[in-house]
């Protein structure tokens, strides 16, 4: 047995449970909460070590709820950083040294913080950042949009996408224990979408708040983070990989495998503890079948309803609760026997739509259909969806106005 | 005749106000910032269309939007850089960074030191209300100690940051502090550093009422002192200066120290176009090539037939 799973205590003085006992087998109450209040409701459970912060909007009430955790004593360590890109560097430090760590960001931020990600990457930190999407510059705006994602998608980390604030909580506690696992250990962004989750209340059940996860053991870390005796820090210090020369590739290359390959090594985790890296909505016939993460996808859910109620239109929706890994396979499965894949999104680019469409690609002749999108802080009401599958199906459109 | 343009016919100060009312809150330092700009702007006779007023993110970072000049709202930290590019592009024009404590000595201060120490001719107005207000209330570098921010549970525990220690440290050949609480001073101390060639800092101490309890209005009134005027401090004279800023945040921890305000420090010396000139001297620059001194180039770097 790991010496922490020995443990009874934590430092807060919560009772130390299983990952399954918090997650699936505690007693759970109704509360009515924000998204960033249910941030901090995890983090409490989470037996934190460190947490770092700055402030953006719509992110600073959950840094801001983090440190009145430490000053109520769950947390071990709050600090204020002077930008993101010194904040995600501390939180590097934090967890080198061997602590849970966790922070929170948005837009600008998530940007000014980037040469870090592909860095806890590497380096193999089990890190979490609560992500809260806000559209980026330029025209500056602070409005709901989750372009950043997209930036986001090859630097290592894993990538989830809560569509609710019940969801966030569940996935923050969720997303330590698998990106802590000796196999997978690499960090973590888990996204919801700005304003709409952290800024609105809903119902949410959480556990008892004197129970939390089973403190974060270093010791099992694959890598020894500040060892230069082993990878990566190793291969920083030793003159041959700074060397032009094969060797020096071949390291390069085969680490950033290892990295893709360690979140790829997450997905029996994440069916455990997420029950799979995909939700299926509606009905199981639907040949409109909507791909969607997030907000996008609590949309599509209620536009899944009215096409079936008011339409007789069979429609379903596969939501996506994991980006990186991306589920591929469930996707593929997903599209057989389906008229019209419909990919509705909260950005410009349609990063969704790119990532589905290169994985069915040459594996399915059904139309993909990259719409609604919206952005810069417009709102997607279901019927913008409906409408959109009218049209397509060439159907009358009575819905809207 | 000025190192900077002027028109013959003087504006207003009202004519370099734009059409965008502020949405800073009542009671808001920074509105001064932008009364005393478009006062030197008028008796410094700018031309509006000659001024680029470049400005980071923060409430303070809104104030080029509210004047009638070329002005761009960068991203937060990086009014200063981007206010150097555009120097370096077009030298003739009079380039003003409007900031906030938080957007240059926080997420931003990489630069200064940088844009100092080069002595680019630019002048950097910075709005410290010692707070982030447009965040909603956290503190900022220039926080005294003890000062409660949303993300300082138990009010900060860091010593605060000497603007006008450091940026002498930095090499700045102006720097100044002034008061929102003191249009008169304030006005005439940007016009000095509009005037100054190199890099002009201004510290514009402008208290956040809404946010800041601490550092209001009431707080400076009976403090501020003149440094010059009142304490005849020669502003040539370096180490002078330097002594003087380390005083500056004395009041901080001693009811009875004054804030000091006036210009510590200031000394014309070769800006960084002089010396980018004296570079194209050396080697006989010229601003317009003809065909061929080009093609001279182009014939000196063909291989020499064997
Ligand atoms: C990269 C990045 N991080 C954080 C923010 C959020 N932000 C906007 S303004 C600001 C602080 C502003 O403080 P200050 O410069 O003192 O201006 P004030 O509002 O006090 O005038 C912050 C943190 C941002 N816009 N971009
Ligand atoms: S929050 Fe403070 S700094 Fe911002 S406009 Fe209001 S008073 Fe001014
Ligand atoms: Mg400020």
């Amino acid at each position: 047995m790991q010496k922490t799973q020995q443990i009874k205590y934590n430092r807060a003085g919560q009772k130390v449970v299983s990952p399954e006992y918090l997650l699936f087998e505690a007693p759970r109450q109704k509360q009515f909460m924000t998204g960033s209040e249910v941030v901090k409701e995890a983090v409490k459970r989470a037996s934190v070590d460190a947490s770092v912060s700055y402030p953006i909007t719509p992110q600073s009430e959950a840094a801001h709820l983090i440190g009145e955790l430490w000053a109520e004593g769950y947390v071990g360590v709050y600090f204020r950083g002077e930008s993101e890109f010194s904040v995600m560097s501390q939180l590097a430090g934090c967890s080198m040294a061997g602590g849970r760590a966790i922070t929170t960001t948005s837009g600008p931020g998530t940007l000014r913080a980037m040469e870090n990600f592909p860095m806890w990457a590497g380096s193999r930190l089990p890190l979490q950042l609560v992500l809260m999407a806000r559209g980026v510059n330029s025209p500056l705006t602070i409005q709901p949009d989750n372009l950043e994602v997209s930036f986001l998608l090859d630097t290592g980390c894993m990538i989830w996408h809560a569509e609710t604030a019940q969801e966030l909580f569940d996935m923050i506690l969720a997303g330590f224990v698998v990106a802590e696992q000796p196999d997978v250990h690499v960090p973590l962004i888990t996204v919801i979408d700005g304003f709409f989750i952290s800024h609105t209340r809903e119902a949410v059940m959480l556990p008892p708040d004197d129970i939390a996860l089973p403190p974060y053991n270093p010791y099992i870390s694959p890598i020894p983070p500040i060892d230069m005796e082993m990878p990566p820090g190793r291969f920083l210090r030793d003159p041959f990989v700074m060397k032009s020369n094969y060797t020096s590739y071949a390291t390069h290359a085969s680490w950033q495998f290892e990295v893709r390959a360690a979140i790829e090594r997450s997905r029996p985790y994440i069916r455990k503890y997420l029950k799979g890296l995909v939700e299926e909505f509606g009905d199981p016939e639907g040949e409109i079948l909507f791909i969607a993460s997030g907000t996008a996808a609590a949309q599509a859910k209620e536009a899944t309803q009215m096409l079936i109620h008011d339409e007789g239109i069979k429609a379903r929706v596969l939501r996506l609760k994991t980006v990186r890994p991306f589920p591929a396979k469930e996707i593929e499965e997903a599209v057989k026997g389906v008229k019209y894949v419909f990919i509705p999104e909260f950005n410009v680019v349609g990063w969704l739509e790119r990532e589905v469409r290169n994985v069915l690609y040459g594996k399915t002749n059904v139309p993909i259909i990259g719409s609604p999108k919206v952005a810069g802080g417009m709102t997607m009401p279901p019927e913008i969806i409906v409408e959109e599958v009218l049209r397509i199906l060439g159907k009358e459109v009575k819905h809207v106005p | 005749m000025a190192h900077f343009q002027q028109l013959e016919v003087q504006l207003k100060p009202a004519d370099y106000r734009s059409d965008i009312e502020p949405t800073w809150c009542p009671g808001c330092g920074d509105f001064s910032v932008v009364a005393a700009c478009t006062k030197a702007f008028s008796e410094l006779k700018l031309p509006p269309e000659n001024i680029v007023q470049v400005s980071g993110i923060g409430c303070s970072s809104r104030a080029p939007l509210f004047m009638k000049s070329y002005s761009v709202h960068t991203l937060h930290g990086r009014a200063l850089p981007v206010a150097v590019g555009i120097k370096l592009a077009n030298p003739n024009l009079t380039v003003i960074v409007q900031t906030g404590d938080g957007d240059l000595f926080s997420i931003g201060s990489g630069h200064n030191p940088h844009a100092a120490r080069r002595n680019i001719d630019l002048t950097v107005i910075c709005m410290d209300n010692q707070i982030y207000g447009l965040t909603k209330n956290q503190v900022s570098p220039t926080s005294r100690e003890g000062l409660y921010g949303s993300l300082t549970p138990y009010g900060t525990i860091d010593k605060p940051l000497n603007p006008i220690a450091t940026m002498l440290a930095y090499g700045a050949t102006f720097v100044a502090q002034t008061y929102s609480g003191n249009p008169k001073h304030m006005t005439e101390v940007i016009k000095q550093a509009i005037v100054h060639r190199g890099f002009s800092f201004v510290n514009v101490l402008s208290p956040c009422p809404t946010f800041n309890r601490v550092d209001t209005f009431k707080y400076y009134k009976s403090r501020t002192k003149d440094i010059n005027k009142e304490l005849g401090h020669d502003p040539t004279d370096y180490s002078k200066a330097l002594e003087l800023a380390f005083h500056d945040l004395d009041h901080y921890y001693d009811p009875n120290a004054p804030v000091p305000i006036g210009i510590f420090f200031k000394k014309e010396t070769e800006t960084y176009h002089d010396r980018v000139n004296a570079v194209k001297a050396r080697y006989k620059a010229v601003d317009k090539p003809t065909p061929e001194l080009i093609q001279s180039f182009v014939d000196a770097c063909k291989p020499k037939a064997i």
